[in-house]
């Protein structure tokens, strides 16, 4: 609750651009991120999209989809990291 | 059987050599239970993998790989999704963890809704749901050691033989406690992931270079996965992949690894450390899986697919390396186990109504693990034909504990009332679901038994957050403790310990 009123209210005397904006110190677009992982995983029309042994590059269409998304997730979690620490998150 | 057993017998001596050399005294509980909050990004990171990929994991999900195929790797996905969650809970656990010397998932709820009732109920939940998988760790060393006897030994042999050799491991727990663990895990998850993924791959190219076996070859109906139409419900992936996600940091064992690091910075680098690692793992196991289903006599045992496709792919070494990656999974979450639930018995249960000094806790926590090493290695080795059915049911019992953890940790209304009573209710539920549709629920659309109480359990949190007022005084007790993980900064955070909190000063 805290963070949706955070991330809508205006901020004053704030320069940052949304892109660069933090909560508890982890830029605003990691959050983004996160969402779009939950959605990709967990939304059932996609995981009925896979049914059947169709494939994709020759990886059966769920091996695909799984495997992609576990990807997409993961670079999430290391870029997330990343751009934490660039962003001084972890100093004084 | 000499070079099976001979190859074990190296890594086990390795292991007890390594801990011996790392010379551990712990003063104080807090050392013994949570390793002195003392360990940076890579311990934690292998410390995660070794305690949530055991070796049953190999077992049961290669052999779901090699049985049902595809669906098998929702396991990949969800376990990338899970550590999200850890991302996101890093800083609140481990700020409140370190400001009022948590030892224990059920001290976080004790803490967030001030309440000392919440600790026992929720360690319950935790040790009775926890039982059944350590049971499943320990009879999936009976695979092992069959397989490396090279059949001469019979599975109830065989089971009895790695019970009392992962029991034997456990002297090395009960003395070295979590500082004990977390160490080993570095060297088994090493043996276990990153050996373990060597091995896969080299198994996965034998068998599509030599064997000529791709994923065309299999049957088709291993490439699907339920649908719209399935008869498990539309909503059977979807049930499997969420409950996966939350399920995961509900484990008091996996759980109280976000105490042992040394700093926020630490869990979070552990997390893009560790989850490279499980995506290739996990994706290498499941490929193997399926592949390896082609190999003549994984069809009829699927579970044992790593033994068989080994020994068939590179003879007795290949083997003894396999059975090797086996062990060193099965250790690592054997001894995180026993550990965790023994910090829980003393500081959860026996500490919540007597007041125990450290040496006597860590007392009551060693004996609490001998009694559970002997106690689950007996039910190990009996006739238990349902243990796996328990086991699932146990999963779905475990995510009752995500409503008060999670929402406790990001809202701040919520109180003890709603917490326990949707717990346990929604334990309850779960057990009343299971008996009247075990397996499955025909009405629900694919959802579990354990979304079903979820939903329960969620609305009563939320009803009684609304309907039940937070005095002024509590209010005021919820404000400080959040304002503790915003004001906060990463390097205050990990600085020493102030006097004022100590554990005694928990609102409990």
């Amino acid at each position: 609750m805290a963070f949706l009123r955070w991330g809508l209210r205006p901020q004053e005397g704030d320069d940052m651009t949304v892109l660069g904006r933090r909560f508890h110190g982890t830029p605003l677009w990691i959050y983004g991120w996160f969402v779009l992982d939950a959605l990709l995983v967990l939304t059932p029309p996609l995981h009925w999209a896979i049914t059947g042994a169709t494939t994709v590059l020759g990886v059966p269409a769920a091996v695909f989809y799984f495997v992609a998304v576990a990807l997409f997730v993961c670079t999430s979690l290391v870029a997330a990291y990343l751009a934490e620490a660039a962003a001084g998150s972890f100093e004084p | 059987m000499i070079i099976t057993f001979g190859a074990l017998a190296v890594f086990f001596l390795s292991i007890v050599v390594i801990l011996m050399l790392s010379r551990i005294r712990d003063r104080t509980f807090s050392d013994y239970a949570v390793g002195g909050r003392s360990f940076d990004a890579r311990f934690q990171a292998m410390s995660f993998l070794n305690t949530y990929f055991p070796g049953a994991v190999i077992t049961a999900f290669g052999g779901m790989a090699a049985s049902v195929g595809a669906l098998s790797f929702y396991f990949v996905t969800y376990t990338m999704l899970t550590v999200v969650l850890m991302y996101l809970m890093a800083k609140p656990v481990w700020v409140w963890g370190k400001a009022f010397d948590l030892r224990t998932q059920s001290d976080l709820l004790a803490l967030r809704f001030g309440s000392r009732h919440i600790r026992p109920i929720s360690a319950v939940l935790g040790i009775v749901t926890g039982l059944p998988w350590l049971i499943m760790g320990m009879l999936s060393l009976g695979f092992l050691f069959q397989h490396l006897s090279l059949q001469s030994l019979s599975f109830e042999t065989a089971v009895i033989v790695g019970v009392a050799v992962i029991a034997f491991r456990q002297i090395w727990t009960v003395w070295m406690g979590m500082r004990g663990v977390v160490i080993s895990d570095m060297a088994q998850g090493l043996v276990a992931y990153v050996g373990g993924t060597v091995i896969l791959v080299g198994m996965i190219a034998w068998m599509v270079t030599a064997k000529g076996i791709t994923f065309s070859s299999l049957d088709p109906k291993m490439l699907s996965i339920p649908g719209l139409d399935s008869a498990e419900g539309p909503l059977f992936v979807f049930s499997l992949l969420l409950t996966g996600t939350i399920g995961g940091w509900c484990w008091p064992a996996i759980f109280v690894r976000l105490y042992t690091a040394d700093g926020v910075r630490s869990l979070k680098k552990s997390a893009a450390l560790a989850v490279p690692l499980a995506l290739v793992f996990a994706t290498a196991l499941l490929v193997f899986g399926m592949l390896g289903s082609q190999i003549p006599g994984v069809a009829e045992k699927p579970d044992e697919v790593i033994f068989i496709v080994s020994l068939e792919a590179g003879g007795l070494w290949l083997l003894a390396l396999a059975g090797v990656v086996v062990m060193a999974a099965s250790m690592g979450n054997i001894d995180g186990h026993i550990q965790a639930t023994g910090a829980q018995l003393a500081n959860d249960l026996v500490g919540t109504y007597w007041t125990l000094d450290h040496r006597q806790l860590i007392v009551v926590a060693k004996g609490g693990m001998v009694v559970l090493t002997l106690f689950s290695a007996w039910l190990a080795t009996l006739d238990l034909p349902a243990l796996f059915a328990i086991a699932i049911l146990a999963y779905q019992g475990v995510i009752q504990l995500a409503v008060p953890q999670f929402l406790g940790l990001f809202w701040k209304r919520g109180n003890a009332v709603g917490a326990i009573a949707g717990m346990s209710v929604g334990f309850a539920l779960v057990i009343v679901l299971e008996y009247f549709y075990p397996m499955s629920l025909p009405w629900a659309y694919g959802l579990t038994s354990g979304l079903i109480a979820l939903a329960a359990n969620l609305a009563i949190y939320v009803a009684a957050a609304y309907f039940i007022p937070q005095t002024d005084d509590e209010r005021e007790r919820v404000d400080a403790l959040f304002a503790r993980i915003e004001n906060v900064s990463p390097v205050a955070a990990e600085a020493p310990l102030p006097p004022e909190a100590s554990a005694t000063r928990m609102p409990a």
